[in-house]
């Protein structure tokens, strides 16, 4: 390490070329930053070059030579009250400095406001976020707090999903209750799509004036617009008011629409209900028994009804009703 | 290095980070992002930064990503160059120093140097590195880091020397 009492040799060996590179580098920058000693390197550079060639080879000369200057006077200076405020300092030169302090009230006095500028850290300021650094490990209870958690998310999530009033049912999940029926069922409908703007016009000529030579055509067209129909979702259905005529004793009502299907087929067919011999009473018996799980589809009273014509029909048809916010009640 | 030393590593230096920091950014919000930055790079480096190294790993990291939060944010003070090593100071108002307040009067003079001249008295002063460790956070060598902090303290006593200021 070099300092103030060997840095001579070290000059002397620089200019012998047998410094290695670390310890060059240590000379730099201990040159760097005392400039007086560094002008003492400079100078003996400059007489080295000066004075006889043979002379730079022989360095144990030189060293001598070196060592023989007389110490020049200790000059006190800011540099050495920094070296010796940051404890750099060792030994006599540390001894020669605090002499100095204590003895010369101008250096006294400097040591002191040098020992000021010392800047101590406030404690009172602390970090504000440590705790969201910390990476804290989860326990057992809270990772299986957290399975149970997620489970208990999916389940309710698939049940929604399996179960959500929102999603689209056959008929047979509907549980919506419906008016009155008693009287003949008309057939009022509305079509929001301009392709089937003349629906219901058309519907009410099938069905109340049965035009002998229009049927096909006028089927074939109910059947498109049917398809077309916005199928509304089974949530409004329960918005809707609950009337329950006393004689109906389910709340379903998918038999109705099958059974006006039924009639419109008839109508279509040109047959009559009473040649085919069902009655209204013979509907409502067999869609109770449908919704109830005591009957099937095979079993209505035309028996060519299929069970793809149940459902979609039936569906559809009801919540065009509860779309226009219309109940079998009021269609009369 | 593991999780309960990281931890560790939080307790025990995210407030002198903080504080360091904070001094020169005199922002607690964009210090406290700095240190969060600092932090979360030594967790992505915790294998590789060993427990006895990661407070000088700390320090060089936040120090960086202040300086780059200065360039970001396009700071010029007058006296903020980061290769600056100026030393000279401008005086300071009578009315700022006029009381006799050593700890305000050497914020001042503190808050006046050479943005490098302040990194390396503050990390002299707050933590007690040595130069070499100066030089490494800062990335400077020992004998720069000597001669900043030779101006810097020059700078300061010749600032807190204010005639009615009697030590």
């Amino acid at each position: 390490m070099i300092n103030r009492n060997n840095y001579i040799e070290f000059i002397v060996d620089f200019y012998d070329g047998k410094l290695s590179e670390p310890e060059k580098k240590a000379l730099i920058d201990f040159l760097s930053i005392h400039a007086n000693i560094r002008k003492e390197f400079e100078d003996y550079g400059e007489s080295f070059d000066l004075n006889n060639a043979a002379e730079i080879y022989a360095p144990k000369s030189l060293k001598h030579k070196l060592l023989d200057i007389p110490e020049t006077e200790f000059k006190m200076s800011d540099e050495w009250l920094v070296a010796f405020s940051e404890g750099d300092l060792v030994g006599k030169e540390e001894e020669k400095v605090r002499s100095i302090i204590e003895s010369d009230i101008y250096w006294s006095r400097e040591h002191r406001t040098m020992a000021a500028t010392r800047i101590s850290p406030d404690r009172s300021i602390v970090f504000p976020n440590k705790q969201l650094l910390m990476h804290n490990e989860k326990s057992g209870s809270v990772r299986r707090f957290i399975y149970i958690a997620t489970a208990a998310a999916a389940a309710l999530v698939i049940s929604y999903l399996l179960w959500s009033p929102s999603q689209p049912r056959v008929g047979l999940q509907n549980n919506n209750s419906v008016a009155q029926i008693d009287a003949k069922l008309p057939h009022v409908t509305t079509i929001n799509n301009d392709t089937t703007k003349n629906f219901p016009e058309k519907f009410y000529n099938i069905y109340n004036n049965l035009p002998e030579n229009n049927i096909a055509n006028n089927l074939s067209n109910t059947e498109t617009s049917i398809s077309l129909m916005n199928i509304k979702t089974a949530s409004q259905l329960a918005e809707k008011p609950i009337v329950l005529p006393a004689y109906l004793n389910d709340k379903r009502t998918e038999y109705i629409s099958i059974y006006e299907y039924s009639e419109l087929r008839l109508a279509m067919n040109n047959q009559s209900k009473e040649k085919k011999g069902e009655t209204f009473s013979d509907w409502k018996d067999w869609g109770l028994a449908l919704v109830s799980g005591n009957g099937s589809v095979k079993d209505n009273p035309v028996s060519d009804i299929t069970f793809r014509e149940v459902t979609s029909f039936g569906f559809n048809t009801l919540n065009n009703f509860t779309e226009k916010n219309m109940s079998f009640a009021i269609k009369k | 290095m593991d999780r309960a030393e990281f931890n560790r590593c939080v307790e025990l230096y995210s407030d002198a980070v903080y504080r360091f920091i904070i001094k020169h950014t005199a922002d607690e919000a964009d210090a406290a992002d700095i240190v969060q930055e600092s932090f979360v790079r030594l967790w992505e480096k915790a294998e590789t930064v060993n427990f006895k190294k990661a407070k000088s790993y700390l320090f060089s990291t936040a120090y960086h990503a202040m300086i780059d939060y200065f360039r970001k944010k396009k700071r010029f003070t007058g006296n903020f160059d980061f290769n600056d090593d100026r030393s000279s100071l401008h005086p300071a108002s009578p009315e700022k120093v006029s009381a006799f307040d050593l700890k305000a009067i050497l914020n001042e003079a503190l808050d006046r140097l050479p943005e490098i001249q302040k990194s390396v008295i503050l990390l002299r002063d707050y933590e007690g590195y040595s130069y070499e460790e100066i030089g490494e956070i800062t990335n400077l060598n020992e004998s720069q880091v000597k001669v900043y902090i030779y101006r810097g303290r020059i700078a300061l006593k010749n600032f807190i020397k204010h005639p009615d200021l009697v030590l």
